[in-house]
């Protein structure tokens, strides 16, 4: 089983554009329609977390959320279970000193703070589920700090790097975009 | 004692990478377990439990003979391994073979145990035994796999089948036959099972789960549904922005 965070999905369904490209388009879409070849050689289902399926949901009306949910069931939304709590519990203490180098300089009740934070959690959140579903490759953009949490138990992943440019767009023009 | 030799067979591993104390600790475990599984008030042991009649060269094959009076412990241990249900096993048992997959320390190195109905019982560290019920939690969650096995095993109304995790870890489920019969149409197919799971405390490792039901994944490419809804709603969206501003404070 393949885990997918929150910024991928969204690369994943950018990867599907036909159309004319704006520039940050031009950079991105060629990188997440490798993603998606990449994701299709694995030849296995695709997992939301449930954090990460809120993320993506709740940028749309309330009403038109309900027919995006329905549409998502083409993925598995594994939820934020028992164990995975556990595991996040034990993420977040093992690597508490991710949060006080992130504040550096700062003191104790910021370290606090910064343990604290909302992005810590819901990355916490979605590594451990990832675990918990005894998945094997995690794609995210916090490739890094997801690989740290990990600890071995999955391959973390993050967008292919890629030279591959859609027909028509000029390279030179792709390449100043993407610095 | 039986007359033709049995096996033991440790896998992915190098003899000469192998720690003695390793062989010893899974040699006297299996032992013990045999030894746990019947009570024998007036047994009066005659020669070994289990013996060493030879050890393939250049191999991690150990031929082992079994005391007769051994070889029904030997058939539950193997079947309990091969059905992933340690439940039938007196704790004592459970302790021991516990033990040894403690030993093999990794989920790649196995240990092949003499067979049951044919069927060859492994042990690897990704090995669940619950000794105890407080080493066990157990909570409603949907697990995502591969199906086998199912149909077998299963008493009055309910039957049996497995979830193989991505990772390889097996999942003893437990449902009503209809459901089984749907899981029983999925064979080897991934899917979602919804119910009440029960995992390992030590290790969070998931070993049982009561089904409730089951979810198929649709056919299609899942991207491709999804975004003929969402429309041209993630045109030029900064994907890695959007995330990074949704989870800071």
């Amino acid at each position: 089983m393949i885990v997918l965070d929150t910024g991928i999905l969204i690369y994943g369904i950018q990867g599907k554009k036909k159309g004319l490209l704006n520039a940050y388009e031009q950079r991105i879409v060629p990188r997440a329609q490798a993603l998606l070849s990449e994701l299709a050689s694995h030849d296995s289902k695709i997992l939301i977390p449930a954090p990460a399926a809120w993320e993506f949901v709740l940028d749309f009306p309330v009403e038109e959320q309900p027919e995006i949910r329905s549409q998502m069931s083409g993925f598995g939304i594994p939820p934020f279970d028992q164990a995975a709590a556990r595991i996040a519990a034990e993420i977040m203490r093992k690597h508490f000193d991710y949060a006080m180098a992130t504040q550096k300089g700062q003191g104790k009740k910021d370290v606090k703070k910064a343990g604290a934070r909302q992005l810590l959690k819901v990355d916490a959140q979605i590594v451990a589920i990832a675990i918990a579903q005894g998945a094997t490759h995690l794609y995210t953009l916090e490739t890094e700090k997801f690989a740290k949490w990990a600890d071995g138990t999955i391959l973390v992943k993050g967008l292919p790097q890629t030279q591959l440019l859609l027909p028509g767009i000029d390279s030179d023009a792709a390449d100043k975009t993407d610095g | 004692m039986a007359t033709k030799p049995l096996e033991l067979r440790l896998r992915e591993v190098q003899p000469d990478r192998l720690d003695v104390s390793d062989v010893l600790t899974l040699l006297k475990a299996y032992r013990d377990a045999l030894v746990s599984v019947f009570p024998e008030p007036d047994a009066i042991p005659s020669g070994p439990a289990v013996a060493i009649v030879g050890i393939k060269k250049g191999s991690s094959r150990f031929q082992i003979r079994i005391a007769p009076r051994l070889r029904k412990s030997m058939m539950a241990v193997s079947r309990a391994i091969v059905e992933n249900d340690f439940s039938a096993l007196p704790a004592e048992t459970r302790r021991s073979l516990k033990s040894i997959v403690a030993s093999l320390k990794s989920a790649r190195r196995t240990l092949e145990l003499p067979a049951y109905r044919r069927r060859t019982p492994i042990l690897n560290s990704s090995t669940v035994i619950v000794i105890n019920d407080f080493e066990a939690y157990s909570g409603p969650t949907t697990l995502y796999g591969r199906i086998r096995l199912t149909g077998g095993g299963g008493q009055g109304d309910h039957g049996r089948a497995e979830l193989v995790l991505g990772d390889n870890t097996v999942v003893r489920l437990v449902a009503p036959k209809a459901i089984i019969k749907q899981l029983g149409s999925n064979l080897y197919d991934e899917v979602g099972v919804n119910g009440t799971a029960r995992w390992d405390s030590a290790t969070n490792i998931p070993f049982q789960m009561d089904v409730s039901s089951i979810q198929n994944f649709p056919k299609g490419d899942p991207f491709e549904r999804l975004a003929r809804v969402t429309g041209d709603h993630w045109e030029g969206i900064d994907a890695e922005k959007y995330v990074s501003d949704l989870r800071s404070d």
